[in-house]
């Protein structure tokens, strides 16, 4: 299958990426891991004039841990997170997830940023990082600026990055020692496949913090903080209740070709209650 | 069009590719290495698994530019004339082999693995082979195969 005709460039440094999209004319994509753009490409849906590949900037490569929190680069790829130490002892949740991309050859090109730029709404690493606390990176020659996750997707494959802004990585917040998260994923088949639902959650008493992000449920991933309820008054039987009822109230599933509305809502349900049995006191059992 | 570096199973190669041609496409129709296959193009078949730098890729979803200076190893590499490579022998000894379409890939993601990994479980062997589809043979006598290939390379779980 070919690709419609484009000029390729591989800048090393942001300024130079700056440089390259302000004399260039027409439509342009960048390029991490390539997994969606070329896959779109080879159906027609796009055809830039020129990509931008954004995998010879060293500092986008980078997993390390920061003063304000944990640094993803933009360029690190799904199975980089799987083998990485700081993420195991940190962030399980994320590690789960990242597990659950494509399959093993596509994981090794797949970025975590790349899925959150193609901004489908079953995007697997949105749950994860939307639970943990991210905040998107972005350049641009005018300067930085900081997106919070939770308003970094607005619809369906759109998100709120400007004309010529290149998200340079993520920020992901640093939990208690005490902190879990678990991530589930409802497929059509055992093999890979896009999510039917994909929800994560996570738990820290010493935080007082409990957070559940659910994906393919509307048209952008969603996020209910629930640590109000889970830490306040009632039974667990109650709260449990009442954190299922909140989700539902926060969804809009869609019919598809993955599922119905009717079968991602009760998912909805038995992913949270699962999840919470997995993740609460987890440490005791 | 770009000048790029390309090691394919040790040999050097420089030459000079379209910027929208694919990996895929250079090495079969340039480089006459037609071992990878093209099946669904589009990263879901594995059919054009290759190793590039040591990680097994879909090799339909990578910009020759892009392997610019990288180290490729592909299914020719593993044999020269009737000597074969361990895995490759395995399976045979398995009847790990149909028609054959899916089998280049299927040994390459095999060989990325026990390089690093000498002594896989068999759900790590699933989760290796999880981008590689057969439609003919069935799996559980491939990943039969790659338990026998590191089980002869030592390695006994």
């Amino acid at each position: 299958m070919m690709l419609s005709k484009f000029e390729y460039f591989k800048p090393e440094s942001l300024e130079e990426i700056f440089e390259l999209l302000d004399k260039n004319e027409g439509e342009y994509e960048l390029l991490a891991g390539g997994t969606d753009v070329f896959v779109d490409m080879k159906h027609g849906n796009r055809k830039p004039d020129y990509i931008v590949d954004v995998k010879g900037i060293e500092e986008f490569n980078l997993i390390e841990e920061r003063d304000d929190g944990i640094f993803i680069g933009s360029t690190v790829t799904c199975n980089q997170i799987i083998d990485s130490e700081l993420m195991n002892e940190n962030f399980n949740v994320l590690v789960e997830a990242a597990s659950e991309v494509a399959a093993h050859q596509v994981r090794n090109r797949a970025t975590l940023v790349g899925n959150l730029c193609t901004t489908s709404p079953g995007a697997d690493m949105f749950p994860p990082l939307l639970v943990l606390g991210t905040t998107v990176l972005v350049e641009s020659k005018d300067g930085s600026r900081e997106i919070p996750l939770d308003e970094f997707a607005t619809g369906v494959k759109q998100n709120s990055l400007q004309e010529k802004e290149v998200v340079k990585g993520l920020l992901v917040q640093k939990h208690a020692d005490d902190s879990q998260g678990a991530y589930l994923k409802k497929r059509r088949t055992k093999g890979p496949d896009l999510s039917a639902i994909g929800v994560a959650g996570f738990v820290s008493e010493k935080e007082e913090y409990l957070a559940f992000a659910l994906g393919a449920v509307a048209p952008t991933p969603i996020l209910v903080d629930v640590s109000d309820i889970f830490f306040g008054e009632g039974s667990f039987e109650e709260k449990q209740n009442e954190i299922q009822d909140t989700i539902l109230d926060n969804i809009s599933p869609i019919d598809d070709v993955r599922s119905t509305a009717k079968y991602r809502r009760k998912m909805s349900q038995v992913y949270t209650r699962r999840i919470l049995s997995r993740i609460w006191k987890a440490g005791d059992k | 069009m770009k000048t790029i570096n390309l090691t394919v199973n040790g040999r050097n190669f420089e030459l000079d590719v379209q910027d929208n041609e694919i990996l895929l496409d250079t090495l079969r129709k340039r480089l006459d290495f037609t071992g990878a296959k093209e099946g669904c193009g589009e990263g879901e078949c594995g059919a054009c698994t290759i190793i590039m730098d040591g990680e097994a890729v879909t090799s339909c979803l990578i910009l020759s530019v892009e392997a610019d200076g990288s180290e490729l190893e592909t299914i020719e590499g593993q044999s020269i004339g009737d000597d074969i490579s361990d895995i490759q022998e395995a399976f045979i000894e398995e009847n790990a082999i149909q028609c054959g379409f899916c089998t280049p890939g299927m040994v390459m993601s095999a060989k990325a693995l026990l390089d690093k990994n000498p002594d896989p479980t068999y759900e790590e062997i699933d989760i290796a082979l999880s981008g590689n589809i057969c439609r003919c043979t069935g799996y559980y006598s491939i990943r039969d195969a790659v338990k026998r290939a590191a089980e002869k390379r030592g390695g006994n779980k």
